[in-house]
């Protein structure tokens, strides 16, 4: 069993009944090879986990899935705010017990027994997420997203 | 399990998934099963011990199914 501790920035635009919320957010996950099988546990947001044949694979469907969790929420929302405060409370809910394997695989890190070929970031970086509402004068092609996962590990 | 190591766990099923909740804590990500949704579709063990952990379950969870920790 492998295990290396990383963060995700993404951000999405999510329509809801009658608002377009852009959702921004910096959490944690912990990527996880068991029983040769290649996971991706949510540390914050905790309530997440997705797998795949490869590592990147199982990356895109984590990333796919925290969309998809959004996209939820946004369909269960009667308003902007309701949304806001379900994307809130969704982001907040840390896995407890992942996030100790999350600091243990950190530690790895530091010790340089995990060593992997991508941009670092501090572990102690605080995580965010941020939910703004889109006003429709405001859109502009500068907002389009290119596609992007760049995780960088946790040091 | 669940009526084991979490006594009135609520789910729901949305668009994309099921999603548990226990106490104050939800997983939301278990998915809605092979060739379309199912009430109880097979879970695989990587979602089973995610959820166990999120739960904050595991120790009941163990006993209940051994076989995937």
């Amino acid at each position: 069993m492998s295990h290396y501790p990383l963060f995700f920035t993404y951000r999405d635009r999510i329509f809801g009944n009658g608002f377009l919320a852009e959702v921004t957010s910096h959490g944690r996950i912990l990527c996880a090879t068991e029983d040769d099988e290649r996971w991706v546990y949510g540390v914050e947001p905790g309530g997440i986990a997705a797998t795949g044949d490869n590592e990147q694979a199982a990356l895109e469907a984590y990333r796919q899935s925290f969309t998809n969790v959004l996209l939820d929420l946004a369909t269960e929302a009667e308003s902007f705010d309701a949304f806001r405060t379900a994307a809130l409370k969704f982001f907040a809910d840390i896995n407890r017990i992942t996030e100790d394997d999350w600091k243990k695989a950190v530690e790895q890190v530091r010790e340089r027994a995990i060593d992997l070929p991508m941009k670092r970031e501090s572990a102690d970086a605080e995580c965010y997420v941020l939910v703004e509402q889109k006003e429709q004068p405001s859109f502009s092609p500068k907002d389009n997203e290119p596609a992007s996962l760049e995780p960088a590990l946790a040091a | 399990m669940l009526e084991e190591c979490a006594p009135g766990y609520e789910t729901r099923q949305t668009v994309h998934f099921h999603v548990v909740s226990y106490k104050d804590k939800t997983f939301s990500t278990l998915p809605l099963g092979k060739h379309g949704a199912r009430r109880n579709p097979e879970i695989e063990a990587g979602y089973a011990r995610a959820l166990a952990r999120q739960l904050e379950i595991v120790d009941c969870a163990k006993k209940q199914l051994p076989q995937i920790y």
